[in-house]
């Protein structure tokens, strides 16, 4: 899972999977903007098909929180 | 040419990000001020959607006048791509609404069609051509539209991106002007040299049909735009005798710029075409049966398109057509007929008379404009704008049919405006409720309020002044008035004081005012005013 999503970012954002890692948030990713961040929440939902909340797409900011967030609703 | 590397400027009224490729520019979602000088600039505009829709003739006429400010202001070396303006998007499907909403669509449309027709800078694409391969639910994203007004759906953008570019393609680099045709077996069967005039099969019976429908079909490219050369190896006088002479000959000597027919070499007549024409090489497309010729072209000449000529004459129909479209269309829509759109080409033409004209007050003189004012009627039109006018709206207060009615009987007057001008007739689009209290000789407006579209003509003065001149003739001395406070009438907060209103008191977003009367007030003579209680 985890490794399907830095494939997401890395694919959205234009960089390496191998530079994200848990401690990845926003200001780490030059591409990471607002605009984009909207173009990678909605490839996560096509690819993993899930729906997420504005709430929630708003706290998605770090690598770590995304996994927090996708985990909490597979489990729920 | 345009680079599709090159960075290019879209002017867009939504988020539209995720369409284009990362070296592009934006516009901010409304008004500009100058264009910038990138050589290919775009118009994407999005169908105002939620609470912008009730001003939609408006919004639609300024949409227009934005393009047309844009083109006036464009370098001859900078090309506009507008896009048409989809009605995919918009979902509720209201009986008068969604009607609106399509005349807008149709309304742009022809617009922009006009604009491409008239300058060659101007291009158009449908982008229906391309959200129709999607279902609504494929193609918009509630979610997203709230969080980042993004209207197309981001998942969508990559497809689109490889949409446009091929579009791109076709606009750039396809767009040819000259058509040169060899004659003997091309534009007839037989060779005229040795077959003679009465040899030749052109018209009657198959083959020669095919060739007469060929010929005709050249004939209407001709006539829409494209230029027709003659480059082929025969004696010049035999040729004019068979333009002359053949009953079902199509193409003439008048029909083609150059004629080039003798035995020289192709690929140097066609240069020489080029020279005599001024065109470029790239601009031409070259058709001859004889592959050896097409061969010879082709080496000599790489940037001219020579396509494969088709083995059988009845092949020739599907030939043309597909070089046609290829290489000549004119990227634009196709013209239809559809139902007049009258309301938003007024709109557009008062606009333009505004910005050619200098002062607002000869601009309001030029407009011959003519106000009926009634008096009690038009109920039912009351209401509904007690219910949907937001912006001119000095009170705000909602009514039903009912309530005005009630108003009516218990002696109050209810006023109502229709306006008029040399454009076309905006209907019934103003109205006041005044409560009068006879005894006190004294009248509360309480409610005044007036359609966005005929405001900035100085008809809402009008309008307030007629009225408290009827009141006057009426035996009323007093008037008292209110403005209450909304998010969305701030415009109408001066209205009372700019028409000489006293303010009594003013407190947590109203203000009271009062008004004696002494005397009538003149009305501005520019307007011509019709009324139901005598002129």
């Amino acid at each position: 899972m985890e490794n399907k999503i830095k494939e997401i970012m890395a694919e959205v954002f234009v960089c390496n999977k191998e530079d994200i890692n848990i401690d990845t948030n926003k200001d780490d990713l030059d591409n990471w903007d607002s605009l984009q961040h909207l173009l990678f929440v909605s490839q996560l939902e096509s690819e993993l098909g899930l729906k997420f909340t504005p709430e929630e797409i708003c706290e998605m900011n770090g690598f770590a929180e995304i996994i927090k967030i996708i985990n909490l609703k597979l489990n729920s | 040419m345009l680079n599709k590397k090159e960075s290019f400027y879209v002017f867009r009224n939504t988020t539209v990000e995720g369409l284009f490729s990362p070296e592009a520019m934006y516009s901010g979602y409304d008004e500009f001020t100058s264009v910038p000088n990138n050589k290919l600039l775009i118009w994407l505009y999005f169908m105002p959607m939620g609470k912008e829709t009730n001003k939609i003739h408006e919004l639609i006429g300024d949409y227009i006048n934005r393009i047309e400010f844009v083109v006036n202001q464009m370098s001859d070396s900078q090309t506009l791509l507008i896009f048409t303006l989809s009605t995919r998007f918009v979902q509720l499907k209201f009986e008068n609404a969604n009607q609106s909403f399509e005349e807008a669509s149709e309304f742009y449309r022809k617009e922009i069609l006009k604009l491409s027709n008239r300058d060659s800078r101007v291009k158009n694409i449908n982008i229906d051509d391309f959200f129709n391969g999607f279902s609504t639910n494929d193609l918009i994203d509630w979610k997203f539209y709230y969080m980042s007004k993004m209207v197309v759906k981001p998942q969508i953008g990559l497809q689109f991106k490889k949409w446009f570019h091929k579009k791109l393609d076709a606009i750039n680099y396809k767009r040819k002007k000259c058509l040169v045709l060899d004659l003997d077996n091309t534009l007839w069967g037989g060779v005229l040299g040795e077959d003679g005039i009465d040899g030749v099969k052109l018209g009657g019976d198959y083959p020669g049909n095919a060739y007469r429908d060929f010929q005709a079909n050249i004939k209407m490219a001709a006539n829409a735009g494209v230029m027709l050369a003659v480059c082929s190896k025969n004696n010049i006088e035999d040729v004019q005798e068979m333009w002359a002479k053949h009953p079902e000959n199509i193409l003439t000597e008048n029909d083609f710029v150059c004629i080039k027919s003798n035995w020289d070499d192709k690929a140097k007549n066609i240069s020489e075409i080029a020279q005599e024409l001024n065109i470029g090489l790239d601009s031409f497309v070259f058709i001859d049966d004889n592959p050896r010729e097409r061969e010879r072209v082709k080496l000599e000449l790489p940037m001219i398109e020579v396509p494969e000529f088709p083995d059988q004459p009845f092949e020739l129909f599907d030939f043309f057509t597909k070089i046609y479209s290829n290489f000549f269309q004119i990227h634009r829509l196709t013209k239809e007929d559809s139902k007049k759109t009258k309301q938003y080409k007024e709109n557009t033409l008062r606009n333009q008379l505004k910005t050619s004209i200098g002062s607002i007050e000869e601009y309001i003189k030029n407009l011959n404009i003519e106000l009926s004012i009634f008096e009690n009627s038009n109920v039912s039109r009351v209401a509904q704008m007690t219910q949907k006018t937001n912006q001119f709206n000095l009170t705000t207060k909602r009514y039903s049919e009912a309530e005005i009615n009630d108003y009516i009987e218990n002696g109050h007057f209810i006023y109502s405006l229709g306006v008029k001008d040399k454009f076309g007739d905006n209907g019934i689009t103003g109205a006041a409720i005044v409560l009068v209290n006879k005894e006190n000789k004294c009248a509360d407006i309480d409610s005044y309020l007036l359609s966005c579209r005929i405001l900035g003509k100085n008809i809402e003065n009008v309008f307030l002044k007629y009225i408290l001149n009827h009141l006057y003739d009426q035996g009323i001395t007093t008037i008292k008035s209110k403005y209450i406070s909304t998010k969305k009438n701030s415009q109408t907060i001066s209205f009372y004081n700019d028409n000489g209103f006293e303010i009594v008191d003013e407190s947590k977003g109203e203000i009271s005012y009062i008004c004696a009367l002494k005397t009538k007030f003149k009305i501005d003579n520019k307007f011509r005013i019709v009324n139901s209680y005598g002129k």
